[in-house]
């Protein structure tokens, strides 16, 4: 990297440049790489053209846990003090759910690059919520999956498919049944 | 090992000379492949690296050899110890230098503290940190807000 000697300050001193989206791709996406895909997606997609560009060539590799602590943001730690869905009042739980799937289209939508490395979601959805997973997959589906596309810790059965596309990137989709209901699996393998 | 007493000689940008153990210098995977190559007999200048810059690698450098047989814990403690006492600035010119010289352990321990500035920040917050220009149009920005607008609306 190029660095004129004008440019260079001392240790300490004052400095309003940004030196951070000079750094290089590779560095870039290295540092990418240590913030969870979910949260990286949602606050560095929107900075500037710069970085909004690196996730155009970025596989990332989505993991939405709503039963386990989450590391983004308030409405994560919001989620870690009540994960069991199964005593809560009805409309409790539907506010969780709606919360839970708001999130995921939020990242999902705000993602700008075209591939996902692997894609994950779990949580407690109920019957209503299967037009939205159908909606993931839809949206997941035109970018290029590359590795597990996986949607497990459902409330109901599996949901009744969209129509699927042959498609040649996606190695395996698996859609998991949970509680109270027959455990159902439906893998598709390409 | 004998060889761990061959010095190697080092010129940062500013002229500052300093000599390293050649155990400690092959930390730099790009030294290392230099003193392969026979070409680190002489002073090896580094155009981009300043002198102060170049004394804090050596230190996190010789810190990694000296610690070879201290426990993994410590030196993840040594290495925190050392990266929080980096300012913003002298961490982009770590993050540079490390990259540069191939130092793959030191190029991750700076990228993660960046990583950890960023968690916990909103996008406005992580943009007056680094000081990052939001240079979208107003267009630009309308159709960013739009697309968020959808995200929300459809949990409806």
């Amino acid at each position: 990297m190029e660095l004129p000697n004008s440019k260079m300050l001392k240790h300490g001193e004052k400095d309003t440049s940004d030196r951070i989206s000079e750094l290089s791709d590779y560095v870039l996406v290295k540092i990418l790489s240590f913030l969870p895909s979910e949260e990286a997606v949602l606050k560095t997609s929107f900075l500037s053209h710069r970085w909004k560009q690196l996730w155009e060539s970025l596989p990332v590799s989505f993991n939405f846990n709503g039963l386990m602590p989450v590391r983004c943001g308030a409405y994560a730690k919001s989620l870690e003090k009540s994960n069991d869905y199964r005593h809560m009042k009805v409309e409790d739980r539907k506010g969780k759910i709606c919360k839970f799937v708001g999130w995921v289209n939020h990242v999902l939508i705000a993602h700008q690059g075209s591939t996902i490395d692997e894609f994950r979601v779990r949580f407690y959805l109920d019957k209503d919520s299967w037009g939205y997973v159908d909606k993931w997959i839809e949206i997941a589906m035109k970018k290029k999956i590359t590795n597990t596309y996986k949607i497990d810790k459902c409330l109901s059965k599996v949901p009744k498919m969209v129509h699927w596309p042959p498609h040649m990137y996606l190695k395996e989709l698996e859609v998991t049944g949970f509680l109270g209901q027959p455990m159902e699996t439906e893998i598709i393998q390409a | 090992m004998a060889s761990t007493l061959k010095k190697i000689i080092l010129k940062s940008c500013d002229g500052k000379i300093l000599e390293v153990e050649e155990a400690v210098a092959v930390q730099s995977q790009m030294i290392k492949n230099m003193i392969e190559d026979d070409c680190a007999n002489e002073e090896i200048p580094l155009p981009d690296i300043t002198g102060e810059i170049l004394s804090m690698i050596i230190e996190y450098c010789k810190m990694h050899v000296d610690g070879e047989n201290n426990s993994n814990n410590e030196l993840i403690a040594r290495d925190a110890d050392f990266i929080t006492r980096v300012d913003l600035n002298t961490l982009y010119y770590l993050i540079v230098a490390a990259n540069f010289l191939n130092v793959k352990s030191l190029l991750d321990l700076t990228c993660q503290r960046v990583a950890d500035i960023i968690k916990g920040k909103s996008p406005e917050e992580i943009r007056l940190t680094f000081n990052i220009k939001n240079d979208f149009t107003p267009e630009e920005e309308e159709e960013i807000r739009k697309k968020n607008a959808w995200a929300f609306d459809y949990k409806d």
